[in-house]
């Protein structure tokens, strides 16, 4: 078949994106890289694996089961889930991850002309859906690396539909108290959705940071989403979720996928949440992780924002798409933070004490190998 | 503007005629838009011999700086026709056959051909528009202490800017045209050039940074160019992630800096190698946007030493084979695309197809260029077009050699290549 029309098909907003490319598998990586190990830094993923109730159903979940779909909207844990939060079964949605959940309501909310808002600097996908959806995603740069409210509110307008709030930001970590989002919702008014995205929430420690779901009732244009990828350690299985008020979710709900999420899923997640056990032992794991990698750039005289989530930020004083090429040579794969317009950055997901103290060698090793004068040091990667 | 017209000589007037009036209304001048008509003229009788009767399209694409006239053709045509050197001969049968682009791209700045996604072939001449010379300031420049940098100057800082570089930095430390003012005004006009100034309190000029983005996957940047090029570390490396910065969450893969002088580590400049052009040398570096994966990589065994070295100093991950000659018949046959700057005597060849008549070819172009006065040339390979390795014995042999490599700048790395001299 001539496809010569193409090009004709396709609106000019999908045209001008460029597909994102996730990296290859492991394997592939170490051959080309020519390392022995990989240890995958650059997702914020959780290294114990996930809680001991969800791992011990996969390991026992029968296979005969897949041949069946799953529950379409995910209803015994959808149960679970209002009951655990406190709100009722309809005002929560799941997705294939939530990433899913994000195209789930900026195609409930946006069409053509309309816009969202965002930070400049923060988790990409919201800008990413905005885009090839034809949707303009205005974005305020951070102040002092965190959310500004003068700047977002200087760019909503009555297109403005929804307005993303990365709390505690992705890749900064830094996130905003309960007063200062209660001012913000306020000043902001009623005629725009507020999207709280709580993806690290559960790894927050913090007594002013806010559970925007106990805030819906006075602010029922606030979204939250939250995710089973990240503390639940479930990411292989796409699983997260949103609250908002039936209001909201009955809106949401006409463009959420069903059966997006597969049973393995749903089950798993089910058996995930709630354990208080495995979140202490993730947040002290974490907090190690933090401590370790803040003492190492104090040594290496490396600016590092570290936070309650399970990364960390840290600035070099050359490329950071470099050092993520050389840390890959000795088998660590971080995020390169140019991607998130913070050149000369990387973000280090934490990760279990051996894996964190071989990535601070690592990182030691390439800082004198790129700053030491001797050229037999940078030729040899070590400090003489 | 755009006219379509079947590929017949008794339609060519009005082609000429098309081109002239379109280049005009583009402001090019006479001289300039003549010029124009007459590339048009060869090219459209080249298209009439090689494909006759066919339906084409001419448009005229105002750069604001250039008019780019872009011939759209349904098939192939004999590609041989487009390597500059085919000579025309309007006198006999068989000479018109042969009809080449001789004086096409010799009124010409830049040619080059490509086909495109869904079919046919894109031919484009792009003639400059000139400029009055610049005015030089000789006011002294001072440094400024605390700058504030924005992306979108206003005109007269970006005229301002333009004669810092006319009055503080020689010809040969840009390898592009940014003076006088008017030019760089409209290069930015174009949007295919942006600029991030750096000024002080009271809007004093520190310096800047020029970038361009054309097509492909780089982005080629031009500075910095500072008031007071002896203190400002700082000032350089702002310059520099602000740059990085604006393209970080695009589809680039990589910025390629032309620097007067090196920037220093923290700006993320890696160095990639140092062009010779007339009268001096550019500090070439480069700076990976994107996450490297890894990738193949065909080499000629003559730039394997080369190619490796730089792979491993750039700690680049490539699965590295080394392409021989084996007789195959590669593309079939070799057309280059060129672009040339003759203000400073500069010429790039950029090999779009090779073939087994590849050493014929890349000597007919060395001698036409030669004749024309061109000291500074230079070739690329690709590393992700096997073919491109059966050019580099030829370029070797002609006096080139291996400078600089541009991770992913085009399939996937480009070699660059300069000639130093003549055959060896
Ligand atoms: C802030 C933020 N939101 C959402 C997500 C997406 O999570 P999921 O894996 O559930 O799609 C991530 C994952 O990195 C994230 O960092």
């Amino acid at each position: 078949m001539n496809l010569c029309n193409l090009e004709a098909l396709v609106p000019q907003y999908v045209r001008q994106f460029e597909a994102y490319i996730p990296s290859p598998p492991d394997d592939e990586l170490q051959q080309m890289f020519g390392c022995s190990r990989l240890v995958r830094m650059n997702n914020n993923e959780n290294p114990l694996g996930p809680p001991p109730a969800a791992a011990a159903f996969l390991k026992t979940f029968d296979p005969a089961l897949v041949s069946r779909y799953p529950s379409g909207d995910c209803r015994p844990l959808r149960a679970k889930l209002a009951d655990y939060l406190g709100v009722t079964p309809p005002q929560v949605i799941l997705g294939n991850g939530a990433n899913e959940v994000i195209a789930f309501v900026i195609k409930a909310f946006c069409q053509q002309g309309d816009n969202i808002v965002t930070a400049d600097r923060t988790f990409a996908v919201y800008e990413w859906i905005a885009r090839f959806s034809g949707i303009d995603a205005r974005l305020a740069p951070l102040d002092d690396f965190g959310f500004d409210e003068e700047g977002l509110l200087a760019r909503v307008d009555s297109r403005t539909k929804l307005v993303f709030i990365c709390n505690p930001n992705n890749p900064t970590g830094t996130w905003w108290s309960r007063d200062r989002l209660i001012r913000f919702m306020e000043r902001l008014g009623p005629d725009h959705i507020v999207v709280l995205d709580e993806a690290y929430a559960e790894f927050m420690d913090q007594p002013d940071y806010p559970d925007g779901i106990s805030l819906l009732s006075r602010f029922p244009n606030l979204i939250i989403f939250r995710t089973f990828s990240k503390m639940y350690a479930l990411a292989g299985l796409r699983i997260g979720y949103l609250v908002g008020t039936e209001q909201v979710t009955d809106i949401v709900r006409k463009t959420a996928i069903v059966y997006s999420v597969n049973t393995l899923a749903q089950s798993a997640a089910l058996a995930a949440l709630g354990d208080q056990t495995f979140i202490t032992a993730t947040r002290s794991l974490v907090q190690e992780g933090q401590q370790m990698l803040a003492a190492q750039c104090a040594e290496l005289k490396l600016p590092i924002l570290t936070s309650d989530c399970n990364f960390a930020m840290i600035k070099l004083p050359f490329s950071d798409t470099l050092a993520y090429r050389l840390l890959m040579q000795q088998g660590y794969m971080v995020r390169t933070m140019t991607g998130f317009r913070f050149p000369g950055w990387i973000r280090v997901s934490m990760s279990n004490c051996d894996a964190m103290q071989g990535f601070c060698t690592a990182l030691s090793r390439l800082v004198h190998s790129r700053t030491d004068q001797s050229p037999l040091a940078r030729a040899y990667g070590v400090s003489l | 503007m755009k006219l379509s017209v079947e590929l017949v000589p008794e339609r060519m007037p009005v082609v000429v005629g098309f081109a002239e009036t379109a280049a005009k209304a583009a402001g090019l001048d006479a001289s300039a838009a003549a010029m124009l008509a007459l590339s048009t003229e060869e090219l459209f009788l080249a298209l009439c011999n090689s494909i006759p009767g066919a339906a084409i399209t001419v448009r005229l694409h105002d750069r604001r700086y250039a008019a780019d006239l872009l011939f759209q053709v349904p098939q192939p045509p004999d590609l041989r026709i487009f390597n500059i050197t085919s000579r025309p001969d309007h006198d006999t049968e068989e000479g018109l056959a042969e009809m080449g682009l001789f004086l096409a791209s010799r009124a010409c700045d830049q040619f080059s051909i490509r086909q495109m996604a869904l079919g046919g072939w894109e031919i484009m001449l792009r003639k400059e528009r000139s400029y009055p010379a610049p005015v030089q300031q000789s006011q002294p420049y001072l440094a400024v202490q605390t700058w504030q940098l924005t992306t979108t100057p206003a005109p007269d800082a970006v005229k301002q800017f333009s004669t810092l570089i006319a009055d503080c930095y020689a010809a040969c430390q840009f390898p592009e045209e940014f003076t006088p003012p008017g030019r760089l005004l409209d290069k930015l006009a174009s949007n295919e050039y942006g600029l991030i100034l750096a000024q002080g309190q009271q809007g004093e000029l520190a310096g800047g940074l020029i970038w361009h983005a054309g097509e492909g996957r780089i982005v080629e940047c031009f500075g910095p160019y500072l008031a007071a090029p002896a203190e400002p570390e700082q000032l350089s490396i702002a310059l520099c992630e602000k740059l990085t910065e604006q393209f970080g969450r695009s589809s680039r893969q990589g910025l390629v800096l032309y620097a007067p002088q090196q920037p220093p580590a923290a700006a993320g400049f890696e160095a990639a190698g140092s062009l010779a052009i007339p009268g001096g040398t550019i500090w070439t570096g480069y700076r990976m946007l994107a996450e490297e994966f890894g990738a193949d990589a065909a080499v000629a065994a003559e730039l394997m030493p080369f190619y490796t070295d730089w792979c491993s100093s750039m700690a680049l991950a490539r699965n590295i084979r080394s392409y021989h000659d084996d007789g195959e018949t590669g593309n079939g046959l070799t057309l280059f695309a060129t672009r040339l700057n003759r203000q400073i005597g500069m010429a790039r060849l950029t090999p779009l197809l090779v073939g087994r008549d590849a050493e014929a070819v890349l000597e007919e172009h060395l001698h036409l260029l030669d004749q024309e006065q061109f000291s500074a040339i230079y070739c690329t390979v690709d590393t992700g077009r096997p073919f491109d390795a059966l050019l580099a014995p030829h370029l070797l042999h002609n006096g080139f050699s291996p400078l600089m490599l541009i991770p992913w700048g085009g399939t996937g790395d480009l070699i660059l290549l300069q000639r130093n001299g003549g055959k060896r």
